[in-house]
């Protein structure tokens, strides 16, 4: 097979080139049809409970506590505020001031300490996920039948 | 310098070539007119009924379901349209486990009412409800119907217990014969 001289190559491929540029963009269609989009917005879903947390005395209470901050179950956790709380916090507030919490143990460390026959204190020692380990003492309300969560503070 | 001439040159011919096949020339001999021409564009519009809150589920618990709830789709435009749907969360908090565990069942309906199409089912999860292409067209005015069902398995762990997901349902439409 003869070789093409080398002249004819010199015109021969800058044309092949502009012919391939060419085809290439006078063949591309861009095709846009109509559409539209409709959104069903506002859709919730909700979990109920179906675990029973015991809170009948202030040391089952703290327990649950404890599994309920651990399994980050904040919005359970609500629930079993003392009334007088939940007025000064939402559901949703109180779940987004807790979604950064690292708990990961919660131990009850000693006997409920009665202030009264209606709120009780209990002592805790929660470890975090970064080691650290600290001892709170929580305070525990009799309200609606059941020990609910006053509040809970630092100790020594 | 002389390459240079006969690369331009090639390059030149090209264009040419190209061009005068594409050039169209045409000679008026004579000329009539046959009046005003009207263009109307078809419009293209879908309504959706409910418009909010298909599902407002509390105390969704493992094992059970929401029920169906029907959507009235109508083509409300004026040309035919095909659509498909998809599920988001929200946003990125409330793609959390609640929205990763729920399972939805669709199912899509003629005119007469009749089951034309069930999708998901038992083990198809709500977050894969990506562009699913529903294979059913609506003419100008018409109106279908879907009946969407959203469930919990009973394999739900308890880590999922007293926790809210918000959720668009979105429907994409366009022409009948067009693609998304």
């Amino acid at each position: 097979m003869s070789k093409l001289p080398k002249g004819l190559l010199v015109y021969l491929v800058p044309l092949a080139g502009t012919l391939i540029f060419l085809n290439v963009f006078s063949t591309s269609k861009v095709y846009s049809y109509f559409s539209e989009t409709k959104s069903i917005e506002g859709n919730v879903v909700s979990t109920g409970t179906w675990t029973n947390y015991d809170f009948s005395t202030p040391t089952k209470a703290a327990e649950s506590v404890g599994m309920l901050l651990i399994s980050k179950r904040f919005n359970t956790l609500y629930q079993h505020l003392v009334s007088d709380l939940k007025e000064t916090i939402s559901e949703k507030e109180f779940a987004e001031s807790m979604k950064n919490s690292t708990i990961i143990d919660y131990k009850v460390s000693s006997e409920p300490k009665y202030k009264t026959s209606k709120q009780a204190e209990v002592k805790t020692k929660i470890s975090y996920g970064n080691g650290a380990t600290k001892s709170f003492i929580s305070v525990f309300n009799y309200e609606g039948g059941e020990w609910k969560l006053l509040g809970t503070a630092e100790s020594d | 310098m002389a390459k240079i001439k006969y690369f331009l040159l090639g390059l030149l011919i090209g264009v040419i070539l190209v061009g005068s096949a594409s050039v169209v020339k045409a000679y008026l001999l004579k000329q009539k007119v046959l009046g005003e021409s009207t263009v109307t564009v078809a419009t293209l519009d879908l309504s959706t009924t409910p418009q909010t809150a298909l599902f407002n589920l509390t105390k969704l618990a493992p094992g059970t379901t929401s029920g169906e709830q029907i959507i009235r789709l109508k083509n409300t435009g004026s040309t035919g349209i095909k659509y498909r749907v998809s599920v988001f969360p929200t946003n990125a908090e409330n793609d959390n486990k609640l929205f990763q565990s729920l399972e939805y069942t669709l199912k899509s309906y003629t005119l007469g009412e009749n089951l034309s199409k069930t999708y998901g089912g038992t083990g198809s999860l709500l977050k894969d409800l990506q562009n699913l292409e529903i294979n059913q067209r609506l003419a100008e005015g018409e109106e279908k119907i879907l009946k969407m069902e959203i469930s919990l398995p009973a394999s739900a762990g308890n880590d999922i217990e007293g926790t809210t997901t918000n959720f668009n349902i979105v429907f994409d439409a366009t022409q009948s014969e067009g693609e998304f």
